[in-house]
């Protein structure tokens, strides 16, 4: 197997991840390991963010040169990323690169939505945030259900590997969100 | 000499002291990144649409429980001096970026400076809230008040996905960076150190020296934080961290306890020779007084000294710093009479707590 960044060393380094229920593995060379490691990439943590997101352009765009029929769509795509600009406040690719993947306003979270995206799948746990809401209702009922959802798996996962200790604290955890939504059920029905 | 600067240096330093029963763990910190919705990041800022992130958020503090009236001080970085300035760095008030900015900056800050806030740093607004030893908890109700104090106010930009929009999607979801400075030595001393920072890194935090890296680290204090801040609640995030410190906390307890059965002595040398350095020295740089205060505070948390207090040591963590040694003399000195400075300083402290 070739290694995924140079493709042309053999890949003696293989890395399987689990993102959003999805197995992404990566198989790298010695070199491009060591390099990745060493400019702090390896992996989600330690990283630059615009090495990340930019490198991650660069090699599909090599790779779709590699393919000539998609040479002129590529060329196209390339010019049009290269135009996007917010229209809230001016801000754009370059500039986004050399300030290291910062954004210059909120709205510029939908212009650059892409670039974004490959950022947060990059650094973070998932994409959706269940924490704390403006207001002081605290979470909305959605997003309690969704915390929910996703201990019910945990939970399902620890009773399966037999880890009794760490099921119990799930299941704590979702009665008490429970007897959140209910209360917030409740607040709803006064209003 | 600004009159509110003047009145943090009467008191001792919020996230340091009193110093917690556990030695180990010095303080701990959490922060949340926020921003106006209706205006640029800083980094896409005017100098007018920056001025007007200060008046809105100066507007708030002004009124709020935590920072207003007499309950606090309100700072426009532009109004103070280079010293001032590296003072509240110091205090772990403000950050490097903060005192830095070239667009209309501001701090505000509880009087018992535990919780500050500060205005056009990497986001409009960075809350943190301070607490001495290993207190994550007591952070977060603090800080979840405070920043609900200031969100019933200002309008906070946010997306029902992706949570508090932040200028780095590195921060964006929760906008939170919970992190605890934890005091080393016996990692350092046993070789483990540079395997445990490994460790932790793959465990998705992030761990930084603070006075340099792993083995090199000459104060031998680490600062351990969480990097993810989407897809999960602050709760969860912040029990992760717990539980890493915790352990690293048990993993620092058994290295010290090693390093006592293999060679007590070489142990006892190593800080009594600190020791007799900081107490007789006519001139001592910055990293040679953070490297062998290091070690005497080791030596207290063994308790091999009887007078000398940990908060007298911790004290000395931050007084030995350019700025505070600076501003108790009101003068900015070259770097070779701060040592001077310093070296008194250490004399007089430990011959009162000899």
């Amino acid at each position: 197997m070739l290694c995924d960044i140079c493709k042309k060393r053999e890949a003696t380094i293989h890395i399987k991840e689990v993102k959003n229920g999805k197995c992404i593995s990566t198989n790298l060379c010695p070199e491009c390991a060591k390099e990745k490691e060493l400019s702090g990439g390896l992996g989600a943590f330690g990283f630059n963010l615009a090495e990340v997101i930019f490198n991650v352009g660069k090699m599909s765009e090599a790779d779709k040169n590699a393919l000539p029929s998609e040479n002129k769509e590529n060329k196209e795509a390339k010019e049009k990323a290269s135009s996007l600009i917010c229209p809230e406040c001016g801000w754009n690719l370059a500039k986004m690169r050399r300030s290291g993947g910062k954004l210059g306003c909120p709205q510029c979270y939908k212009t650059f939505a892409k670039w974004v995206n490959m950022a947060v799948e990059q650094v973070q746990r998932s994409s959706v945030h269940v924490g704390k809401r403006p207001g002081k209702s605290g979470r909305s009922a959605n997003a309690i259900n969704m915390e929910i959802d996703k201990l019910q798996l945990d939970l399902a996962s620890a009773v399966s590997a037999e880890e009794y200790e760490r099921a119990a604290q799930f299941r704590d955890r979702i009665n008490a969100l429970k007897a959140e939504l209910a209360e917030l059920k409740a607040m709803e029905g006064k209003k | 000499m600004n009159q509110a600067i003047k009145r943090l240096l009467q008191n001792p330093a919020g996230f340091l002291t009193p110093a917690s029963a556990d030695g180990i763990a010095l303080s701990s910190r959490i922060r949340l990144s926020r921003n106006l919705s209706y205006l640029p990041f800083p980094i896409a800022s005017t100098q007018e649409s920056a001025a007007r992130v200060v008046a809105e958020v100066s507007a708030v503090c002004a009124a709020s429980s935590f920072t207003g009236g007499r309950k606090g001080a309100f700072f426009e970085i532009g109004e103070l001096d280079e010293l001032e300035r590296l003072l509240l760095l110091e205090r772990r008030l403000a950050s490097n970026e903060l005192i830095k900015s070239k667009l209309p900056a501001a701090l505000a800050v509880s009087k018992d400076e535990r919780c500050a806030v500060m205005v056009n740093e990497e986001d409009h607004l960075r809350i943190q809230v301070l607490s001495p030893g290993f207190d994550l908890e007591g952070c977060w109700k603090k800080i979840s008040c405070l920043e609900e104090e200031l969100g019933n106010v200002l309008e906070f930009s946010w997306d029902d996905e992706l949570g508090y929009l932040t200028e780095c999607p590195t921060n964006v979801g929760t906008g939170m960076r919970a992190s605890v400075m934890l005091h080393l030595p016996g990692l350092v001393m046993t070789d483990q150190i540079n395997a445990t920072i490994h460790g932790i890194r793959k465990l998705g935090l992030a761990v930084r020296g603070i006075y340099g890296e792993g083995s090199d680290n000459s104060g031998r204090l680490f600062q351990v934080s969480n990097q993810i801040t989407l897809g999960e609640t602050e709760e969860s995030i912040m029990e992760q961290l717990s539980a890493v410190i915790r352990q690293l906390i048990e993993y620092e307890r058994r290295a010290r306890r090693a390093l006592l059965d293999k060679d007590r002595f070489a142990l006892l040398d190593h800080v009594g020779r600190s020791y007799g350095l900081l107490q007789n020295s006519y001139k001592l740089t910055t990293a040679e007084a953070i490297e062998a205060l290091s070690a005497v505070r080791f030596g207290v948390d063994l308790g091999l000294f009887q007078n000398l207090k940990i908060d007298t040591v911790n004290e000395l963590f931050l007084e030995l710093n350019p700025g505070h040694l600076q501003m108790r003399s009101a003068l900015a000195l070259p770097e070779s009479e701060q040592a001077v400075l310093r070296a008194k300083l250490f004399r007089t402290k430990l011959r009162e707590q000899a």
